[in-house]
């Protein structure tokens, strides 16, 4: 008998194919793995977005101010980073582009050309490639959700950076906490160094969670569970999942 | 199957061997080498500063050498070299030598310069100064000036100061004499006063006697003549009697009776002329004739106001109570003061006549007197305990008084000095009045009203009060309708109020009066009724 | 040499089965002391002076992690290596990138045990292989996956209710107590994470399989049947890495627990309480068998 806030094995897997069907009805871009060698499944997702060094600052503006436009950019592949309300959506653009490491190489290629107009945006505005990957912990019987970071060069974004880069509403849990929240961990299943969220916290939060919506039990688990911590590393699930 | 102590010997063992072979043989090694690896490098470290340091001391060793290679030129040129040198020194010397005179010459021209602009300064200064001096002399010749005119001015004033003190000087004995002088008019005067009062009192011992004489002599004439003799004419001499009373209405004759308060105020028996006693020392007697009041006489003699009037039984004498502690008998006739009765110590408030030769005095000195007038003497003296306000007769022998201690006291100055009763009011009483029944006593107490008292019972049968009427002073007079229906009394605000005892309530308020109203009194045939207030105005009251 | 030990353990084993507690004791202590002698040596091409640095030896506790005994190593390899054109530290032994985060002990089993000693390890300084090892910036790196690990653990063997009851200074006194060797200060914490009766019996055995160039195996694992009975090393194998037992491959493998072969008739409770890191993991390796050693 799991406690409360856990899923078990079986549970995580169903719960992953059911969120890969919906991913792939709103497409945007999650798969389910299977390695059988290992007798595991895990979600996985790559997306591209563009991101600023001051992302927090502009984040911060334009809460303050949400009737304000987004500053007019010269069209072009970069996309001005907005509200995080709205990356969602630049999100699902760009994979409903489906934009993959091929895209990606024509993408850089055409931006220097560009860079040779606006070299000053471009200085500022970073396009960085996510991929997340949603892991079943049998330790704890709780899902576990493991992201790279890469830069334009193909370079991990290191820890210091990604802390930083969290929203200002994580900055206060991770000024204390960061060692035990966010760290560096090694993929359980791939055996590559990926940014793990610690998984320890994770069943007193969903039992929480849980406790509050005693109606559909753990039927929209992931989503809900991925909406409350994603946001940390960027990531944000679209309503569609919550059935 | 292995036991327990089989598979945990094996472990042990092989830990044990494993500790054996990978670190044991390793430590004494690898201990040493790290030591030698850290001398060595220490080593090397210090190899390389010494390589730096030979490096450093080749150079410095070149270096000299370099220096030291220009040596050997022939003694000759070197004498002659360090001759030129000496030489040069020289004139490098005097060079220097007149590049400091010039550099003095220089100075002192600079300083010569300095001292003349100095000088200048100082020129400039002095001719400041000067004119500075003289305008200072100016001023003081000027401050000198007017200081002799001030010391003139001065001079003056102080004579003027002397002539006028000496002036004073002698208003001031002036004065004094004329102070002196008047003193000795004045001991005179009074002295020339107490003889005029002598002589007047023998005058009328004197008069009397006459009188008395020729009435015995006209006496026995008529005794000795026959004489057809008529029935008197009743005119001027009847009895007081009261044949209705009616209240009155209106101020039927309202005019100034004193030059100041007015005291008291009485009716004679017979109703025809009444007399007032005021703050201005006199006692005034008028009669009321067709609607205006006439003066019929004015009684000289005291020497304060007078507090209270009465007239005898016969209507030919009226005592008169005074603040000069005295009481005075006049004669109504000869309107002359007939008798002093001094020896009360305070004011006296009330005197009234007991029978024909008596009168009684009620004082503040807390004492009521009885004075014999034929003896012209106290005859005795009674220690009320309280002082008096007012006092009534009754019988020729009793006698009532009010005092300051609210009790009203009964006297029979047959017995002995204690009274008979007394009665405990609400407050002090101010004046008694007694009904002509003598079945009744009015007393008005002030801050109270008025309460009438059944001497036959010795309680209070009747309290009249009324909104408005407050009693005016520690003289207050109240009194009764001569049938005794009525009660008036005189109130503070210049009002008169007038209380039907039947229905003891007020029948009528008379207002006339600007001021307080001191005292009233009802003409003994109820048709008027008269009434004095603290200004000088007395009214007259009737309703016809 | 041998000869004496084996009298010894001869001398032991007729004791039987009265072994105490001073035998567990003195197996912990064993394990503590356990050492590897290593030998760095500079990588050739990231030589930037001219001669080539000294080798340099250490003999470094099976326990600990490379990052915590390599300071020295560190500050005598800086010298030679071009101070423009140099990152992390990361060690290699032939060919193979050695990830720190794995105890050297097992790093050791894993990939030292059939060469000669001391163990050679190439020291670089450039083109860190960010897609196989972790980074490692300080010390605290180290700490917070050591703490996080033996977390991990207690939430297999006691659902973490252990581990949570704890104060931090209680995972302050267990660090420090690790990385300054001082085996007291370790056991007066870590007997707490290994109690095992009651309630607070071990739920699952904490353990991970390594083998070469393979990702580890981890699974949930009970330490005792449904019917009671105390599984053993071979019950564990069989469940974990069910492949090796259907063959023969046993025979050819090597089970290497803290560098030596534990009986597979051995409970894996009583493993798991004495032969487990610091970490509180089994980490087993599994090695092909060469025939070099008797």
């Amino acid at each position: 008998m799991a406690a409360a806030g856990s899923i078990s094995a079986d549970e995580f897997r169903s719960l992953a194919e059911k969120f890969a069907d919906t991913s792939s009805k709103i497409d945007d871009g999650w798969h389910l793995e299977i390695l059988a060698s290992q007798d595991s499944v895990y979600l996985w997702r790559k997306s591209i977005l563009p991101r600023s060094s001051q992302s927090n600052e502009q984040q911060k503006e334009s809460q303050k101010d949400p009737g304000s436009a987004p500053p007019p950019v010269p069209s072009g592949h970069v996309v001005t980073p907005t509200k995080m309300s709205e990356t969602t959506e630049i999100c699902a653009q760009l994979d409903g582009q489906q934009l993959n490491v091929h895209d990606w190489d024509e993408m850089e290629m055409e931006e220097d050309e560009d860079e040779q107009c606006m070299p000053t945006v471009l200085l500022e505005r970073e396009v960085l490639t996510y991929e997340y990957h949603i892991l079943y912990s049998e330790s704890y019987a709780v899902p576990v959700l493991y992201v790279n970071i890469y830069k334009q060069d193909g370079k991990l974004v290191p820890l210091d950076t990604v802390w930083e880069m969290s929203p200002s509403s994580f900055q206060k849990l991770l000024g204390e906490d960061k060692w035990t929240i966010l760290t560096q961990q090694e993929h359980p299943l791939l055996g590559r160094p990926f940014l793990q969220l610690h998984p320890c916290h994770t069943g007193d939060l969903m039992s929480q969670v849980l406790k509050n919506s005693a109606g559909n039990i753990k039927q929209n688990y992931l989503a809900t569970w991925l909406s409350t911590v994603g946001p940390m590393v960027g990531l944000h699930i679209s309503p569609n999942y919550i059935t | 199957m292995a036991t327990t102590g089989e598979w945990k010997g094996n472990i042990l063992f092989q830990l044990k061997r494993r500790n054996h072979k990978q670190s044991e043989p390793f430590q004494a090694i690898i201990q040493t080498n790290n030591r030698l690896q850290q001398q060595s490098s220490h080593l090397h470290s210090q190899n390389v500063h010494l390589q730096v340091e030979i490096e450093r001391l080749k150079e410095e060793n070149l270096s000299g050498q370099i220096r030291g290679e220009p040596g050997s030129g022939g003694h000759n040129t070197h004498a002659l070299e360090q001759k030129l040198y000496k030489l040069q020194e020289e004139l490098t010397e005097l060079h220097k030598k007149r590049g400091e005179n010039a550099q003095q010459i220089i100075d002192l021209n600079a300083l010569l310069q300095e001292k003349e602009r100095e000088l200048q300064n100082k020129d400039n200064q002095l001719s400041d100064m000067l004119a500075n001096n003289l305008s200072l002399k100016q001023e003081q010749k000027n401050l000198q000036q007017s200081m002799t005119e001030l010391e003139a001015t001065n001079q003056m004033l102080t004579d003027e100061h002397q002539a006028l003190q000496m002036v004073f000087t002698a208003l001031e004995e002036k004065h004094r004499k004329l102070n002196d002088d008047y003193r000795e008019i004045l001991d005179r005067w009074l002295k020339y006063k107490a003889q005029e009062a002598d002589d007047i009192n023998e005058q009328n011992k004197q008069f009397f006697k006459h009188r008395q004489e020729k009435l015995q002599k006209e006496l026995q004439e008529a005794a000795n003549d026959k004489v057809q003799i008529d029935l008197p004419d009743a005119e001027g001499f009847t009895p007081g009697v009261c044949l209705s009373v009616t209240i009155p209405t209106r101020a039927h004759n309202v005019f100034d009776a004193h030059s100041g308060e007015v005291y008291s105020v009485q009716w004679n028996n017979t109703g025809s002329l009444f007399a007032t006693g005021g703050a201005d020392r006199k006692i005034n007697l008028w009669r009321n004739i067709g609607g205006s009041c006439e003066t019929k006489g004015v009684l000289l003699g005291s020497n304060a106001g007078i507090t209270s009037v009465e007239f005898s039984q016969d209507d030919s004498q009226i005592v008169g109570a005074s603040n000069d502690f005295a009481c005075r008998v006049w004669a109504i006739g000869t309107q002359r003061l007939q008798l002093t009765l001094t020896g009360h110590s305070g004011k006296v408030l009330s005197a009234k006549f007991l029978g024909d030769s008596k009168v009684v005095s009620g004082s503040y000195d807390r004492t009521l007197k009885v004075w014999d007038l034929n003896s012209r003497s106290c005859s005795k003296t009674i220690f009320a305990g309280s002082s008096c306000n007012d006092l009534v007769t009754l019988h020729g022998t009793s006698i009532i008084s009010g005092h300051f201690d609210k009790r009203v006291r009964f006297w029979d100055t047959r017995g002995a000095d204690t009274s008979i009763n007394e009665i405990l009011l609400e407050g002090r009483l101010t004046s008694l009045c007694l009904a002509p029944d003598r079945t009744q006593l009015l007393c008005c107490l002030k801050e109270i009203g008025l309460k009438v008292i059944d001497l036959r019972m010795n309680q209070v049968s009747h309290t009249l009060t009324a909104d408005g009427f407050k009693v005016g002073c520690d003289w207050s007079r109240a009194v009764f309708s001569p049938d005794a229906q009525y009660a008036a009394g005189g109130s503070s605000d210049g009002s008169v109020y007038v209380w039907n005892l039947n229905k003891s309530r007020v029948e009528r308020v008379l207002k006339e009066h600007s001021h307080t109203v001191v005292a009233c009194a009802w003409n003994p045939s109820g048709t008027s009724l008269v009434s004095c207030e603290k200004g000088k105005k007395v009214v007259l009251w009737s309703d016809y | 040499m041998i000869n004496f030990r084996s009298l010894w353990f001869q001398v032991n084993i007729t004791r039987g089965g009265r072994l105490t507690m001073a035998d567990d004791r003195e197996i912990l202590r064993e394990i503590w002391e356990g050492k590897v002698p290593v030998c760095f040596q500079l990588a050739q091409e990231e030589v930037y002076t001219g001669e080539q640095p000294d080798p340099f030896f250490l003999l470094v506790p099976r326990l600990s992690y490379f990052p915590l005994v390599t300071d020295k190593v560190l500050r005598h390899m800086m010298k030679h290596v071009d101070p423009e054109h140099h990152g992390e530290m990361w060690l290699e032994f032939d060919g193979q990138p050695l990830k720190w985060h794995y105890p050297i002990g097992v790093l050791f089993d894993l990939y030292g045990m059939s060469t000669d000693l001391p163990w050679k390890l190439t020291v670089h300084f450039q083109n860190f292989p960010e897609e196989e090892l972790l980074r490692c910036s300080s010390k605290e790196v180290v700490q917070s996956h050591f703490i996080s690990v033996v977390k991990e653990a207690d939430a297999l063997k006691h659902r973490g209710q252990v581990i949570n009851s704890m104060q931090k200074k209680d995972h302050s006194t267990l660090w420090a107590g690790f990385m300054n060797d001082k085996f007291d200060q370790f056991w007066s914490v870590n007997k707490r994470l290994m109690e095992n009766s009651g309630e607070k019996a071990f739920m699952f055995v904490p353990f991970r399989i390594y083998r070469a160039d393979q990702i580890p195996v981890q699974k949930l694992f009970k330490p005792c049947a449904d019917s009671g009975e105390s599984l053993t090393l071979r019950h564990l194998l069989k469940t974990a890495v069910p492949e090796l037992m259907e063959t023969d491959a046993l025979i050819s493998s090597r089970v290497l627990i803290q560098g030596i072969e534990p009986p597979l008739d051995t409970p894996v409770c009583w493993l798991s309480e004495h032969l487990s890191y610091p970490d509180n993991f089994l980490h087993i390796c599994l090695m092909p068998r060469v025939e070099v050693e008797s």
